[in-house]
């Protein structure tokens, strides 16, 4: 289990994580979401142990990840912007991890071959194409056998068939070895198929961070008709967190679950009324909208 | 355990992967650093070794082990530098320091790899090249274990020093450019700072004198690289024997061993603290930033400051050099805070600490100036002096007689005191002389009007040298008629009779222990012509005997005068013609051992010098003296005599 206890750092002056928490359970696939800047890449360096915090605690299964290689070998990351040394093919980059990862599985990097059969293992990844050079580290991660791993922006780059081939290697290895995969993605459609827990960060906070069915659960698209062409007043204590109207068609976005919505807003005696799940790019959005990130004039 | 096992999980000191990584990737390092160091001694000595027929071998051998020996502070400093740069440029790029310092190791483990791959780079090539070395003079029938073993110590561990240093300074500074810079900029700071720092202490306090911070040894020994050299060069071939000073190396490898080790302890400890996310930043720790703005400020200041006055201002006089080093400090700061920040937009955040800068430079500088200190009105208590070395005086005639002198006597040190009194007394005049020419000729071409150099160095009894160096002290003929002017009063001390004999035979020489074996007149004139021919007379062994026996004579009586100015007194008392004697002294070296110096000495003939003229006379050789006097005007001004 990954915990992250009220971390802050700051960049000259610039505050990127402020009094952040979050936890990542054992066997999770947990999802970091946030806008551009909100701290994603920085909390992810820090649970890799290459940056340390200014305050608060970063654990792994209850130690700090920060110059402790023992909690380390645990960790593999891939990160957003990769790095491997000058002319170093897959092959020697798989000989250097061993070195350094002692649960490296050789076996298992002859297997992934087939996997990852594009990849010319002799050759030196920075020849290969920029797709290739993205499944390289997949491949070398996974034979890692990490009990965590951490992906940035991982599959930025990869075509389709490879995004569904990695991510099905990935969730095999949560299903079998109970690896917990920390990923943090602008790509929320694809997030949604794969995360079980999400997390949505913003100017270095966790905002919300829960099960993705809870978060699901909690807010609402209604779509109603109503008596009148105009918006009724609804109750105040009624959380709507965003409503466009398109010919007599209200749609509103409202904190609540499907049920108790339906319910209340059945008093109106609604023409047509109907409950629709919010996708996790629409939450990420309605989520935002308070936090000074709200996306004017959508339409969903 | 297996090797391999024991370090390689990350949880030790040292990761073999790694280290066999750093190898695999900068061998092309590896492999220039050995080509040259096999070309520098083994490649020299196995070519020597085919030319034994018609070479002293064995000296040929040690000069070339000695030749390559003295390459070890370029090669440590060139080397050391490029090995601490591919080790350690991980740090220098986020994208690296990110994927390393993921990596189950602790930084220490990535530290003590990389130090040891570097340790590895110098030892082993110079390991290799020494034994093949060895081999190589077995061949040519000259073996020097002792002269290869010095070779590859310094070898290594000056390229290790210089390896530590470069790593030390990788810690500091996340920009790959900016290591060679600090490097190269760090290994010379304190000369180059003692260089701007005595050049601009020279403009601005009168007395100053020369590089006295920079000629320090605290500067020799903060400049690594003229330290070593200097250590690293004292090796000879004496007597067909190599032979290398043992106290001088060992201060080398010590100071080498001793720094190194410090740097190295002052890496891991910056390393601990380095913040990853600085990794591009031209200094990554927080304290050293304002340090490193400051410090730019002040090396800007002093260097483009004396620049602007030395090529452009030094007519507006101190107070320009002053203002100058202010402004362009003030200018510095600027340009440091911009690499700091990497944005040419500072003017607005920095403004306060860069004027800040300018007032301290006009403060410490205007101060100085100003002597605020006391520094030019200094002068010692006879009570506080044991002894006074007086030089660089520019006393005519040009011979002998120039040489410093060493005063111990109580009368000596007064008169030396009074001197420096009178001198600080008329600084406004001393500084007046170092903005403007200060000679003067009559109608008849004699010299008026001159400047010399005066250099005292008062020898404290509290074992402390003070220096005090005037460079243009105006001397005239109107001053050197008044007793009381510093002119007259210098004119006065260098004629002393005891100071006269010990300016032409050294200090502590006894005139009855030194026998004149030979003697010659040069630049004589024909009998009949009073003009310098340019040729010399021997003389001989009888001459030449009276003629010393009449030149001490007339020392001892103070005859032999000393002049300041090129002026009618001084022609007409001197002959073109000097008289040289070689003389010998015996004497005891410190073991007993009796043992003889020798020595040539010049003196100019004078007029005043009776004993002497009456000698020549006595020999027939007064017409063979070419007198200025006898010569034309327009040759007086000529310095022969």
């Amino acid at each position: 289990m990954i915990e992250v206890q009220a971390v802050s750092k700051n960049f000259d002056g610039f505050l990127a994580l402020d009094d952040l928490s979050m936890t990542v359970p054992t066997g999770a696939i947990y999802g970091l979401v946030g806008p551009n800047g909100a701290g994603k890449s920085t909390i992810l360096r820090h649970i890799t142990g290459v940056y340390q915090q200014d305050s608060g605690l970063v654990l792994v299964d209850g130690q700090t990840v920060y110059e402790n290689p023992a909690v380390k070998e645990k960790v593999v990351d891939i990160p957003d912007e990769l790095y491997y040394f000058v002319s170093a093919s897959t092959r020697d980059m798989a000989q250097f991890y061993k070195g350094f990862y002692p649960r490296f599985d050789q076996k298992r990097y002859e297997a992934l071959k087939d996997v990852f059969r594009t990849v010319d293992e002799k050759q030196p990844i920075r020849r290969l194409s920029k797709g290739m050079q993205k499944q390289a580290p997949f491949w070398l991660a996974l034979c890692c056998r990490p009990e965590i791993l951490v992906l940035d922006e991982p599959v930025d780059g990869l075509d389709p068939v490879m995004r569904r081939q990695v991510w099905s290697l990935l969730m095999s290895d949560v299903a079998q070895e109970g690896t917990t995969v920390l990923v943090s993605s602008h790509n929320l459609r694809e997030l949604e198929d794969v995360c079980d827990h999400v997390g949505i960060l913003s100017h270095g906070k966790v905002l919300v961070e829960r099960s993705l069915s809870d978060l699901q659960e909690n807010l609402v698209k209604m779509q109603v008709v109503f008596q009148t062409k105009e918006l009724p007043q609804l109750p105040e204590d009624m959380e709507v967190l965003n409503v466009s109207q398109v010919g007599r068609i209200h749609t509103l976005i409202v904190r609540g679950t499907a049920e108790e919505i339906t319910n209340r807003l059945a008093t109106y005696s609604p023409i047509l009324m109907d409950a629709l799940p919010l996708t996790l790019e629409e939450i990420f959005i309605y989520e935002l909208g308070g936090e000074d990130y709200a996306v004017r004039d959508v339409i969903l | 355990m297996p090797f391999e096992t024991l370090f390689s999980k990350g949880k030790g000191w040292f990761n073999a992967a790694l280290f066999r990584k750093n190898i695999t990737r900068f061998w092309p390092i590896l492999a220039l650093y050995t080509a040259i160091q096999f070309l520098s001694l083994p490649t020299e000595l196995i070519l020597l070794s085919g030319m034994r027929e018609w070479t002293n071998l064995r000296q040929d051998v040690g000069n070339a082990i000695m030749g390559a020996t003295s390459t070890s502070v370029p090669m440590g400093g060139i080397f050391g530098l490029l090995v601490a740069m591919a080790l350690f440029s991980y740090l220098m790029n986020n994208r690296s320091a990110g994927m390393l310092h993921a990596l189950p190791i602790r930084r220490e483990g990535l530290f003590l790899t990389n130090w040891l791959t570097g340790f590895a780079f110098f030892i082993v090539p110079n390991a290799v090249v020494a034994l093949i070395s060895l081999a190589a003079q077995g061949v040519c029938g000259a073996l020097f274990p002792l002269l290869t073993f010095r070779w590859f110590a310094l070898h290594t561990v000056i390229a290790m020093f210089f390896f530590c240093f470069a790593v030390c300074c990788a810690m500091f500074t996340g920009h790959i450019l900016a290591l060679p810079a600090f490097y190269g900029i760090l290994n010379l700071l304190v000369f180059g700072l003692s260089m701007l720092a005595d050049n601009a202490m020279n403009v601005l306090l009168v007395g100053y004198g020369g590089n006295r911070l920079a000629s320090s040894a605290v500067t020799k020994w903060c400049t690594p690289a003229w330290h070593l050299m200097n250590q690293v060069n004292h090796s000879s071939f004496y007597d067909g024997t190599p032979w290398f000073d043992p106290s001088a190396t060992a201060i080398a490898l010590g100071y080498c061993v001793v720094l190194g080790a410090a740097f190295t302890l002052i890496a891991v400890v910056t390393y601990q603290h380095r913040q990853l996310e600085r990794a591009g930043d031209i200094v990554t720790v927080g304290w050293v930033r304002p340090v490193f703005q400051y410090g730019v400020g002040v090396c800007v200041g002093l260097t483009l400051g004396t620049i602007l006055y030395e090529n452009f201002f030094r007519s507006f006089g101190p107070w320009a050099l002053v203002v100058g080093v202010a402004l362009c400090a003030v200018l510095g700061g600027f340009i440091a805070r911009m690499l700091l920040k990497k944005t040419l937009r500072v003017f607005a955040n920095g403004w306060k600490g860069c004027a800040a800068l300018g007032v301290c430079m006009l403060v410490l500088l205007g101060g100085a100036r100003a002597d605020l200190f006391g520094y030019q009105r200094w002068v010692p208590k006879a009570s506080q002096v044991e002894s006074v070395y007086v030089g660089a005086v520019s006393s005519a005639p040009w011979d002998s007689g120039s040489s410093g002198l060493n005063l111990e006597d109580p009368e000596e040190i007064q008169a030396i005191l009074r001197l420096h009194t009178t001198l600080v007394e008329h600084l406004n005049e001393l500084e007046d002389a170092r903005q403007r020419d200060t000679y003067g000729w009559d109608e008849e071409n004699f010299e008026t009007a001159s400047a010399t150099w005066l250099r005292i160095e008062y020898y404290m009894t509290d074992g402390s040298v003070q220096t005090r160096t005037y460079y243009d002290v105006p001397i005239t003929s109107q001053a050197l008629s008044q007793p009381d002017t510093y002119a007259a009063q210098l004119q006065a001390l260098i004629n002393q009779p005891q100071l006269v004999m010990r300016s032409y035979l050294g200090q502590n020489v006894d005139p009855e222990d030194v026998v004149a074996s030979s003697a010659w007149l040069t630049n004589v004139s024909e009998p009949d012509d009073a003009q310098p021919s340019g040729q010399d007379l021997d003389l001989t062994t009888r001459q030449c005997q009276t003629l010393w026996a009449a030149v001490v004579e007339d020392l001892e009586a103070g005859r032999f005068h000393r002049y300041l100015l090129e002026d009618r007194e001084r022609n007409e008392n001197c002959y073109y013609t000097d008289l040289h004697f070689s003389l010998t002294q015996p004497y005891y070296d410190v073991n007993g051992v009796r043992s003889t110096s020798n020595w040539d000495l010049r003196i100019t003939v004078q007029k005043s010098a009776t004993a002497t003229i009456k000698a020549l006379e006595e020999m027939g050789l007064t017409d063979r003296l070419s007198g200025r006097n006898d010569a034309p005007t327009g040759a007086n001004t000529e310095f022969v005599g």
